[in-house]
């Protein structure tokens, strides 16, 4: 008895080994040989068609100090994740609670919150995205039903073309609304009906019960949507390039258009590893502050 | 005393809930709507007429002509392709995940932490920067021109979906375990006749997701599969379009708009086993 | 222990990873087999696929010991591909390649092209029939890397109908500058659209070049003008035309595909492009239109012609030779260009031009006739340098600048001067 007590709390390297092993083979043969190049291109000159030189840190001097993109870059980024994801987690949430019942035409609800994110990447997107915004599109059409006569190209000017791909970005909102339901539909009813009971209204179900019993997906859709939010590169790829004026450009289109397009794969390592180091700092303080608020049920110590 | 203003409050708040609803839904689908719009409006008309749903002249050639494809290879060939990756990189993917994420939630061994934050690290680099290495292993591997690189890899896990399955062990109680232990289960047991049944709307999520990831991922079929017959339907889709000439943009939004229905299905099938939660009742409370 | 024994494998791995890299040349010493295969890597539409796929399929009935690999893709896939090609040392034998020297000069620089001049001395690529001059943007360093597939030049594509029912003279040889403003200002005002479509980039490097200068210097570590009126004068032009409501604003502009132009709504007169895109943009609109040469002075020192594109043997392949007789049979014959009827441009050779004269469309005929125009009224195109599309993209950034209102002419000149600089003297 006292002995199986301490396989479930002590170490027991076999089974943790035996059961990360296809994790652990991938990573170590196709993933972290990529990293670790990438990070040696970081600090040489390699423009893909010849041997990397070393170079030393010269690449992420001229990052910080001579690079006037880069930090147009790092603010458009930024822009995007600290508007972007908190939208989309709040649209995804509340969605995903008003279509937690169960009545007609739920389906049909479900499928249709959840289309726009199976466009992904697709060039009828981009084309789609530029029509709807730009200056004849739908959302001028509809301003001016309301009586707005004064119409620019949300897509095409500096200052909003941002804020249209923000918009993008909410509007797919449906793939983390599906990981919120997953989520909901493990909290079971009878917490919910022992608060009814108890005479709880619905604001009082929803921040007792909801919210604590869901937060362990809270926090994954808020880590997930961090970490992807800054390597966001798609939807600037195709839809407006980075432009006009850079307004779009994007970290991770930065990298690319330096690695790819200038020939420049050394820069662009180094960029990617900043954009890491900065991810990884977000991520930490998200994991840091998860005692706070974060309820698992298992009550494990990580 | 009730006085009756015809409708009741109740009624009219589930009326105007219904019409928010509604209004929202066709917000959400509109997008869509003109991509399906558009697929049928002849070419000179895709821009001329942009801001109008209704196609002026009904153009359904665009289906047949886009289905044509290039070089001889149909979208049938297309499709076809795109299945094979899909089906079998999510189910290598959603088996795979499952394991792993067992071993990091509920398993105690040497180096965890140190693994698991190179997982997490691994998600946060650009993926631009390491494609070209990973290419040239692939290389090594003689993978180019298969559908290796896009399927295998999935059979070693994704650090996506293994997070997030370990968030949902992660609110199984552990009484549970602790109990199966006390009849004799061992880790391996546990894993297969309690965790897997008791996460299954996340393992149905992983799968939705994985599908429509592969379904859509165009780099990595761009980088890997080079022989034109063994496209799938992502890299097709953009053959429609050429900066230098003219593009078949009826034909391009007709295809795009039939690759969104395998993915769809996908989701409507699979959302109703997310809906059948597992409930715990016998344990809490 | 363990952590040094994982380092040290790792770094194993790592080193002989970097094993795998492209060093550049690599000896072809393989002799010509009897059966070979040929990889053939391009970009293009679903119209260019076919008429490829065919003219492979041709070749290989009347050469059945050459079979082909076709790899097409879209234009960005095309690079992509390439660059993973030339890491894991498999690229394509046969490439197209761009025209711009963007991409050509680069991976010749690298040693990854194979110079043809030997197949052409040893008569297996013919040149007979071709200028030199049409040849020469290919050349990198003398040697010449990607043979022109078509030629190309700066054009704007107009309405006759829309110019005569204002009643402005069309665009001719000889006409300035000032010559397009009036007319804009004409058609503006007398049929309320745009007085012309929008000039950017590639209409500065034309501008500069008719005054005598190019973009880059010679030596490629500075810009090739060190006058900055030039830039300031073409800024304020433009930002002068914008305010004055002769051309759309930008933000109605960016991002927009050829077929949602100005032009072919009827809502302005012209579209500055490329020549090679006129058949394109006649089948958009719908209607006839017209290809003019651009306004000077110095209409002859700013004109050039370029290859659209060309075709390049890889130094890596296996079957050069082979190679060099498809390339040759690809740009020289009538019976492969009768399939692919001019769709990469106009044909370097005379002999072929002529030869395809009864089976061109109007457009075609018209992207003709408009490249033996340019010819007689143009000088050679700007050397090659690997930095050139950065400075054009810069210029382009300005030019947005400018025009947003973010930045006056003169400042925005010499903020393009100081990156530009930055850029060029980069290590």
């Amino acid at each position: 008895m006292a002995r199986r007590t301490k396989t479930l709390t002590g170490n027991d390297n076999l089974a943790g080994y035996v059961f990360i092993m296809p994790w652990l083979v991938g990573f170590l043969a196709f993933i972290i040989v990529p990293m670790i190049s990438s990070l040696y291109f970081s600090f040489s000159k390699y423009d893909l068609l010849s041997i990397p030189r070393f170079i030393g840190f010269s690449n992420y001097i001229r990052m910080f100090f001579q690079d006037g993109k880069y930090w147009v870059s790092l603010r458009v980024t930024f822009t995007y994740v600290l508007a972007g994801v908190p939208l989309r987690l709040a649209f995804a949430l509340f969605v995903a609670i008003l279509l937690n019942k169960r009545y007609k035409l739920i389906g049909f609800y479900r499928v249709v919150f959840y289309l726009p994110s199976l466009l992904g990447g697709s060039v009828a997107i981009a084309v789609m995205w530029r029509q709807l915004f730009g200056l004849d599109g739908a959302l001028n059409s509809f301003l001016q039903l309301l009586g707005i006569e004064e119409t620019i190209s949300w897509i095409g000017d500096p200052s909003t073309a941002l804020w249209s791909l923000i918009l993008l970005h909410t509007w797919q909102f449906g793939s983390s609304m599906l990981i919120f339901f997953a989520g909901l539909k493990g909290i079971p009813a009878t917490y919910y009906e022992a608060a009814i009971v108890d005479g709880a209204n619905a604001w009082q179900k929803f921040i007792r019960i909801t919210i604590p019993l869901l937060s362990p997906v809270i926090f994954f859709n808020l880590v997930m949507q961090t970490i992807n939010g800054f390597r966001a590169f798609t939807q600037a790829y195709i839809v407006t390039g980075g432009g006009p004026i850079n307004s779009t450009l994007f970290y991770a289109l930065y990298v690319y258009r330096r690695a790819f397009e200038y020939f420049e794969m050394g820069y662009g390592s180094a960029l990617a590893w900043i954009l890491l180091f900065i991810i990884g700092v977000f991520t930490a303080l998200i994991f840091k502050s998860s005692p706070g608020w974060v309820y698992y049920e298992s009550k494990d110590k990580f | 005393m009730d006085i009756d203003f015809g409708l009741s409050s109740k009624r009219l708040i589930s009326l105007s809930y219904q019409i928010c609803m509604l209004s929202l839904a066709f917000l959400m689908a509109y997008p869509i709507l003109w991509l399906i719009s558009s697929s049928f409006k002849n070419e000179s008309e895709i821009f001329l007429t942009a801001h109008s749903l209704i196609p002026k002249a009904w153009t359904p050639s665009n289906y047949p002509n886009g289905w044509r494809g290039f070089g001889g290879y149909s979208f049938a060939t297309y499709f076809r392709n795109s299945f094979i990756i899909a089906i079998l990189a999510t189910a290598g993917v959603v088996m795979s995940s499952a394991v792993v994420a067992y071993g990091f939630a509920r398993i105690r061994f040497a180096g965890k932490r140190i693994w698991f934050i190179c997982m997490m690290l691994s998600m946060m680099l650009p993926f631009q920067v390491i494609m070209i290495p990973q290419y040239v292993i692939f290389h090594r591997l003689k993978w180019v021109n298969t559908f290796n690189p896009l399927i295998v890899p999935s059979f070693l896990g994704q650090a996506f979906f293994i997070f997030m399955i370990m968030q949902f062990i992660r609110s199984i109680p552990s009484e549970l375990d602790e109990s199966a232990i006390i009849d004799g289960c061992t880790k391996y047991g546990i894993f297969i006749r309690i965790i897997v049944p008791l996460v299954k709307p996340a393992l149905v999520t992983v799968s939705i997701f994985s599908f429509y990831w592969r379904w859509n991922d165009f780099l990595g079929p761009l980088l890997y599969l080079h022989r034109p017959k063994l496209y799938p339907v992502s890299i097709a889709l953009k053959l429609f379009a050429d900066p230098n000439s003219l593009t078949n943009w009826g034909y391009m939004f007709a295809m795009a708009a039939l690759s969104l229905i395998p993915v769809l299905l996908v989701f409507f099938i699979f959302q109703r086993h997310i809906s059948e939660g597992i409930s715990t009742t016998g344990l809490k409370g | 222990m363990k952590s040094k024994v994982m380092l040290l494998s790792i770094a194993l791995v790592t080193i002989s990873a970097f094993c795998g890299y492209s060093s550049g040349k690599q000896d072809t010493t393989a002799a010509e087999q009897q059966k070979i295969t040929l990889r053939f890597g391009w970009w293009g539409n679903q119209t260019r696929n076919e008429r490829t796929l065919k003219v492979l399929d041709n070749y290989t009935e009347a050469n059945p010991h050459v079979t082909f690999e076709p790899e097409y893709s879209n234009f960005s896939g095309h690079w992509e591909k390439l660059a993973a090609d030339a890491a894991a040392s498999s690229m394509p034998d046969l490439i197209q390649m761009d025209g711009r020297a963007r991409y050509l000069k680069r991976y010749a620089d690298k040693g990854l092209l194979e110079p043809l001049d030997k197949y052409i001395k040893d008569g297996i690529i013919d040149t007979s029939t071709t200028v030199e001059a049409a040849l020469a943007p290919g050349r990198v360093d003398g040697d010449l890397y990607g043979y022109n597939l078509g030629t190309n030049a700066l054009v704007v594509i107009y309405d006759p109908e829309i110019y005569g029912s204002a009643g402005v003279a069309e665009p001719a040889v000889g006409w300035t500058w000032q010559d397009l403003e009036h007319g804009s200002q004409k058609i503006h005002d007398a049929l309320g659209i745009y007085g012309s479509d929008t000039l950017g980039a590639n209409q500065f490097l034309y501008f500069i070049r008719t005054r005598g200068k190019h973009i880059l210097a010679d030596d490629g570590k500075t810009l090739g003008y060190d006058d900055d009126g030039i830039a300031i004068e073409y800024f304020s032009m433009l930002l002068r035309w914008n305010e004055a409501g002769l051309t759309p604003p930008l933000a109605e502009v960016t991002g927009k595909p050829l077929e949602d132009r100005a032009i072919i709504h009827k809502k302005a007169p012209s579209y500055w492009t490329w020549s090679n895109l006129i058949v394109a943009v006649t089948k958009a609109a719908g209607r006839p239109l017209a290809m003019g040469i651009l306004p000077g002075p110095g209409v002859e020192k700013g004109m050039f012609l370029k290859p659209s594109m060309s075709i390049a043997v890889s130094s890596g392949s296996k079957a050069k030779v082979e190679a060099a007789k498809f390339l040759d049979w690809f740009v020289n014959s009538f019976e492969c260009n009768k399939v692919l009827l001019a769709d990469r441009g106009v044909a370097v050779s005379s002999k072929l031009r002529e030869e395809m004269g009864p089976l061109l469309g109007l457009e075609q005929k018209q992207m003709f006739d408009f490249i033996d125009l340019v010819a007689k009224h143009s000088s050679p195109w700007d050397k090659p340098d690997p930095n050139t599309s950065e400075v054009e993209n810069l210029s382009t950034e300005f030019i947005e600048q400018v025009l947003f209102k973010k930045l006056a002419p003169e400042e925005a000149a010499k903020q393009f001067r100081t990156q530009a600089s930055e850029i060029l003297t980069r290590e």
